[in-house]
């Protein structure tokens, strides 16, 4: 009996101390730092940008030293402009080039989303021509030096596909022409994308027009990749030789290409961050030899 | 006590209830007691008993409790062993306790005056050990490991880092130092690491309040630059105001900590406020220390700079030929008297004669200064029966061994508890610190260090060719640097490339408990720790990487709160059992805050502000919230007072394992059983054994871990780019389950002849499985890696402590000695189904490799070809190296030891501790670069004539294939540097990995306490003085510096790949202690 004040004193402090165990943890869950949700209007510009300068990074420090146009600063062993190449630097453009393709799916992805979002917001249409140029961009530079590689299950380990099928490179051409196509068909009517994103699009501004100019010159090139097959049919049935001739002559006002310089897709370094010269700062990059 | 109760009139048993008087006399607050209280009580006539209590030496003892058998009249004596006490009675028993001493009990004599002496408890079975949740239990009654440190021990020879001082006197505690300079972070590992992927340290505990996510997180780097080491709490933790540390080594005994316990606790209580006689205790502790470097890689002095082959040197283009000055190599010219153009340090150009070619052995050394640290601490302290409470203030003010490098910190330390009366108690202890720095050293292999500076700087380079670190009348504009342009002028590093902090940190706890009734109690106790750092960095133009100069500021903020309770019943059911049942919670919210701005270039030279960025500038925040809600229970049984049987059980609620729209996963429950027995108690030994237990542990622990948003799938803030985002690269898994250590424990304890000698045996095994991993994945996933749940990894070991008193006598020579061993066995178990190995650590080059089978520790990289019979195959003259990555070696050790010695001659006491470790090795960066630019020692056979490497060829057929056969190499090498390159240039992992074994000269001391009867005459109550070294000196076959390094990786400190670590040191200090 004595303690029974004591306890009841006890149990209450009990109930009221003890948590409700997880109240608020799916707020918690919540991550600050990050968003669920990406339009594609903020995945482009990095996404282009980065593949570019890692592209010119790798031409600086492979091609240009094997060429002799440069020379690098170190004097230890390890250097390429001696010949010395290590199994390593091959995987630096695989490595980094995928990571981006997951960024360009879902700018296509995106654009659909804008359309879903708002049914009159064709720019979203726009969108979804670009990151289909991109990928076929990333994909070419990927299968021309790779060859056969993961394509169709690329770039898709967000859906938890951690081990990505490799396709052929046949394959993987076809299936770029036909990203191609449609993309140009998409840039057709699609208008540019809205003046408050023009600089979502540092290579042209987001004129739909020069865009589709872009994706049917690399259709171009990319179809003269494959010149020596001359017979079996890769675009809707159509040979090589036969689409290469419908863009360039019989159906050359469907598929606009570049014609004069200002055509070009670059970026141009302004020297203000975030477009800041690879060249410039690629040396120290690692801060070491 | 109720039968006293039942005399009161209905208003006092009312005031009794709400606590707001006592019943019984004695040392209570009289005003607050009602008059006819004091009339009831006072049958008989009070009578008051003096006395003095000494030890059996005569000593007088301090502190001793002398309480009247079943009453609460107490008191303690003061310093001088007296006490006086006004009893109400003439009948009773008085019981006169000490820790370490035999309680004496005796009834009440004639006299009013007595002498008690009380006798060494030579059994020491009693010793109280803090436990779990701030529980003290009686040492015997534990079924797990765990050493306690008193604080003494740590603040005799100390360093910058108090941690340091656990090194050699715990078995299984293993200290990875970051090597990181004089605020540099360390973690303390028990028992080997058992997550594969980082959160491996102790749980460290300050008075209840965990500080490894507050104050204790490491953060490495700041601006995203190379890293500086900002130090983490635990160092801020004051020495001089530690009473003890326990070290729980296993989840066994941290089964209460819950998921953080999983991989032990470091227990640290803070120094109390004692009942003092009268007025105030004043300690005052002077500690000067001197620290100089203890060892430097073997430099060459024999040749100069410049490329192999190079017979001659011009600095810039003369008569002599085309420049030679910007190679950092030292392959060129030997120094023979002959003389070259050479840099002139006036005109900062081509010198206009030539001038003797000779070496500078010394340039570097130069660069580096005598350290010096001063810490002084003020203590007071003073209380009665009731209240207590201690004062402290520790200014701190180092100087580094790199110039102008070091920090100062002021610590206030407050500790106060008051009895407010028998039932209520209530305590609170508040730690302050500041810690600022004008600059820190930068780590790691980068032309921003001063290290990297030093394997680049070339043997006939002058050091004062440096200290004017500006060109001629370019000052703030351009660097002087007369050779490659890779390294940075070190004195520009030093003087202008400034990594500031100023951090503020306030941990504390205010905790009160309510006793209801003798075995009913109640804790309440809320805790928070927090710390705002606010840092900077700032480079000057023209440095290597930052051209037009930089400057980062970067705000800090961490927050970890803790409330919790803990209900308490203990019962003594007869002379044979008791039992205690507690019960209790805890809720614990974590915050942190970082925000960066970064501007990247300047307009202006040398003003060090945002508002001088020539680009938009830059900001980087990050932000997290966690919460762990938690429930546990206690419930001890003793027998006869030697089985003791524990039973814990807790249940966890962490919100890391929430996702947004679920929380199936973030409960997660384990249990823990612990027994111990104290078999000389139940059984009759032979007298020679006078204490055996054994003990035997099992517990099991879940954890969440503490990193947030690991279940949080989205798109991360692109840097530099207005509104851009960028798929994670990093997977985060929403089906994220809790990790599980299921952990055995069995021990012995013995001890023989009257406890002169004594060990402590304990053996483990213990397995993590479900292990949150961040798997490296290809990147033909679009994705860097994924966070899964996955491995196990087992961790089986040996500790061992011994103790021996070898001499013992109360005039003469005392001597005693310890001793500690640890042996931990790793093994991965398993990982996942299509992951046969995990990449844990990269270094420069190599990696830290989990492979099932094998060990979580172990180095592979590129490594030698070698023949069957073990010797290297070379070609050409040259040695090859494989193709794939190799086993190398494993980073933790087989086995560590120490052995500790004290004697004590009347006033003088001299002790020292040596430490070692057998059989990890680690791969040194510093070693490679110094190899490949020709610096060391090592690499100066062959230089004129050639070499032969010992090894062989492999035998060709006709057709020039293999034949499987080999010769003995006989080829002389042609470049003498491609030849050393192949050996040990940082490709050759194997080449560059040596044996961490070492053994060290950890501490030595000599102290003298003046004799009592000298300064009792000057008033004093203590006074000692004392001299020690730490680190004294280290033999390793490690060639580079320290054997324990450790290398700093975003938040955690990683071993096995040594990167340009900054130099080991020796410290030797004075140490004075007043008190009056």
């Amino acid at each position: 009996m004595k303690f029974k004040k004591p306890f009841i004193y006890a149990f209450c402090l009990l109930t009221a101390a003890s948590p409700a165990c997880t109240d608020d943890f799916m707020d918690l869950a919540q991550n600050p730092n990050a968003s669920e949700f990406a339009l594609p209007q903020t995945l482009l510009a990095p996404a282009i940008t980065d593949v570019l300068k890692k592209n010119m990074n790798r031409a600086q420090r492979i091609n240009n030293e094997l060429m002799q146009d440069h020379i690098n600063m170190g004097d230890v062993e390890g250097k390429i402009f001696r010949y010395d190449i290590r199994s390593s630097e091959s995987t630096y453009m695989w490595n980094n080039w995928y990571i981006q393709l997951a960024n360009f799916k879902d700018v296509y992805k995106g654009g659909a989303e804008r359309i879903r979002i708002t049914a009159s917001d064709l720019a979203g249409n726009t969108y979804k021509g670009i990151g289909l140029i991109c990928q076929v961009w990333v994909t070419s530079l990927i299968t021309d030096m790779y060859g056969d590689a993961p394509y169709s299950e690329a770039s898709l380990g967000k859906d938890r596909l951690f081990l990505p099928k490799f396709d052929t490179q046949r394959d993987i051409y076809a299936d770029m022409f036909q990203k191609l196509e449609e993309a140009n068909t998409l840039l057709t009517t699609a208008p540019n994308l809205p003046a408050a994103e023009t600089s979502a699009d540092p290579v042209y501004g987001g004129v739909a027009a020069n865009w589709r100019k872009l994706g049917n010159s690399m259709y171009l090139r990319l179809l003269l990749r494959l010149s020596n097959k001359t017979s079996e049919p890769m675009v809707n049935d159509k040979t090589v030789v036969e689409k290469f001739k419908e863009i360039a002559e019989t159906r050359a006002a469907t598929y606009p290409i570049m014609t004069v310089n200002t055509d070009g897709a670059r970026i141009n370094w302004t020297g203000t961050a975030p477009y800041d010269n690879p060249f410039a700062t690629c040396a120290p990059l690692t801060g070491t030899q | 006590m109720y039968k006293t109760l039942l005399k009161l009139p209905p208003l006092a048993l009312v005031l009794w209830l709400s606590g707001y008087i006592e019943p019984a006399n004695g040392q209570t607050l009289a005003s607050q007691q009602p008059p006819r209280q004091s009339q009831l009580a006072k049958k008989t006539p009070d009578r008051t008993i003096t006395g003095k209590i000494t030890s059996s030496s005569g000593e007088p003892l301090p502190g001793v409790t002398v309480l009247l058998k079943g009453t609460s009249i107490a008191t303690a004596t003061g310093t001088d062993g007296t006490f006086s006490l006004t009893l109400p009675s003439n009948q009773g028993t008085l019981i006169f306790s000490y820790i370490g001493f035999k309680t004496r009990e005796m009834s009440l004599p004639e006299t009013n005056t007595l002498t008690i002496v009380l006798e060494e408890d030579s059994q020491t079975l009693n010793e109280v050990v803090v436990t779990a949740l701030g529980i003290q239990r009686e040492e015997k009654a534990l079924g797990y490991s765990a050493t306690t440190v008193q604080g003494e021990q740590l603040t005799e020879s100390l360093s910058n880092n108090w941690t340091d001082a656990l090194s050699g006197k715990v078995a299984g505690v293993n200290l990875t130092r970051s090597g990181s300079g004089p605020a540099g972070s360390n973690a303390i590992i028990l028992r080997g690491e058992s997550n594969l992927t980082g959160e491996n340290g102790a749980l460290i505990v300050v008075d209840g309040v965990v500080i490894n996510n507050g104050s204790g997180r490491m953060t490495g780097s700041a601006g995203g630059d190379q890293p500086v080491d900002f130090g983490n709490g635990l160092n801020d933790i004051n020495p001089e105001d530690i009473e003890t540390v326990t070290v729980l080594k296993g989840p066994g005994a941290a089964a209460l900590y819950g998921q953080r316990g999983a991989n032990g606790a470091v227990v640290i209580t803070t120094k109390s406020g004692t009942s003092r006689v009268k007025g105030i205790g004043v300690t005052i502790n002077s500690n000067s220390s001197i620290e100089t470097i203890s060892r430097w890689p073997d430099w060459q002095y024999e040749y100069g700079q410049g490329l192999d082959g190079q017979q001659y040197y011009s600095w810039g283009a003369t008569a002599d030929g085309p420049t030679t000055r910007s190679t950092s190599s030292a392959w060129g010219p030997k120094f023979e008297g002959q003389k070259y153009f050479q840099f002139d340090p006036i005109t900062q150009t081509t010198g206009k004669e030539r001038t003797p070619w000779v070496a500078y052995p010394n340039a570097v050394k130069d660069f580096f200064q005598t350290g010096k640290t001063f810490t002084n601490t003020v203590t007071l302290d003073g209380g009665n029966l009731n209240t207590a409470v201690r004062f402290s203030y520790t200014n701190l003010h180092n100087e580094w061994v790199m110039p102008n490098t070091g920090y100062k910190r002021n610590t206030v330390a407050l500790s106060a508890s008051h009895r407010v009366n028998e039932k209520l108690q209530i305590a609170t202890k508040i730690n302050y610190t500041n810690k600022s720095t004008d600059n820190l050293p930068a780590i790691g292999y980068n032309n921003q260090t001063v290290m990297y500076w030093t394997s680049y700087w070339v043997p006939n380079g002058d050091l004062n060719w440096l200290k004017n670190y500006w060109k001629n009348n370019r000052a703030g504009i351009e660097q002087n640097y007369p050779f490659s342009s890779l390294p940075d002028n070190p004195y520009l590093i030093s003087y202008e490339m400034l990594n500031g902090q100023n951090r503020n940190g306030v941990t504390g706890n205010i905790n009160a408990t309510y006793n209801f009734t003798k075995e009913l109690s109640l804790m309440v106790r809320t805790a928070i720790d927090f710390a705002h750092d606010k840092r900077t960095q700032q480079r000057p133009f023209d440095t290597e990487r930052f051209k037009l100069g930089r400057f980062v500021s970067q705000n800090i903020y961490s927050q970890e709160s803790n409330s919790d309770f803990l209900l308490k019943y203990n019962k003594i059911l007869n002379s044979k059992i008791d039992f205690s049942v507690s019960a209790g919670g805890s809720h614990l919210a974590n915050e942190y805050m970082s925000d960066e701005i970064r501007a990247e270039n300047l307009i202006y030279p040398q003003i060090f502000k945002l508002a001088n960025s020539r680009d938009l500038p830059v900001a980087i925040p990050y932000r997290s919230s966690f919460v762990i809600n938690s429930l546990y229970g206690l419930a001890t049984f003793g027998f006869n007072d030697y089985l003791f049987l524990d039973v814990t059980a807790r249940n966890d609620w962490n919100s890391v394992l929430a996702t947004t729209t679920s929380t199936r996963n973030v409960s997660f429950f384990y249990p823990s059983v612990n027994v111990s027995a104290i078999v000389s108690e139940m059984l009759r030994f032979p007298s020679a054994i006078s204490y055996m237990k054994v003990r035997g542990s099992f517990a099991g622990v879940g954890s969440g871990r503490n990193t947030p948003y690991q279940t949080f799938i989205g798109y991360n803030p692109v840097t530099g780019f207005p509104g851009a985002l960028a798929n994670q690269t990093t997977l985060a898994n929403e089906n994220l389950k809790p990790l599980y250590t299921t952990s055995y424990e069995a021990g012995l304890e013995m001890r023989f002849l009257k406890n002169r000698l004594g060990f402590n045996l304990t053996m483990y095994s213990g397995s993590t499985k479900d292990q949150i991993l961040t798997a490296g994945l290809d990147r033909s996933t679009g994705l860097n890696a994924a966070v899964i749940n996955a491995g196990e990894v087992r961790n089986q070991g040996i500790e061992i402590e011994a103790n021996a008193t070898l001499l013992k006598s109360r005039k003469g020579l005392n001597w005693k000695a310890f001793s500690t061993f640890s042996a931990n066995r790793n093994k991965v178990l398993s990982l996942t189904d299509d992951l046969p190995s995990l990449q844990l650590q990269t270094g420069q080059r190599g990696a830290v490799e989990a492979r099932v089978g094998g060990r979580m520790d172990a180095i592979y990289g590129i490594g030698y070809q070698r023949a069957p019979d073990g010797q290297i195959i070379y070609e050409n003259g040259y040695p090859l190296q494989t193709q794939e990555p190799i086993y190398l070696g494993h980073t933790n050790p087989n086995w560590k030891a120490s052995l500790g010695n004290e004697f004590r001659y009347k006033q003088f006491r001299f002790s020292f501790l040596v430490d070692g470790q057998v059989g990890g090795s680690a791969y040194s960066m510093t070693n490679a670069i110094n190899t490949e630019l020709g610096k060391i020692k090592s690499t100066l056979p062959g230089r004129d004539n050639g070499i032969v490497g010992k090894g062989v060829i492999a035998n060709r057929d006709a057709e020039g294939n293999l034949d499987g056969t080999y010769r003995p190499n006989d080829v002389i090498t042609e470049n003498i540097t491609t030849y050393y390159v192949a050996h040990a240039g940082r490709e050759n992992v194997e080449g560059n990995t040596f044996s961490t074994d070492f053994l060290k000269l950890r501490e030595a001391r000599i102290d003298y306490t003046l004799p009592a009867s000298l300064y009792k005459r000057i008033g004093l109550e203590k006074a000692s003085i004392g001299i020690y070294g730490r680190d004294l000196y280290i033999w390793s076959p490690w060639p580079i510096y320290d054997p324990e390094f450790g290398s700093l990786a975003g938040g955690s400190i990683e071993k096995g790949f040594e990167n340009a670590q900054l130099p080991s040191t020796r410290t030797i200090g004075l140490n004075i202690t007043i008190g009056f």
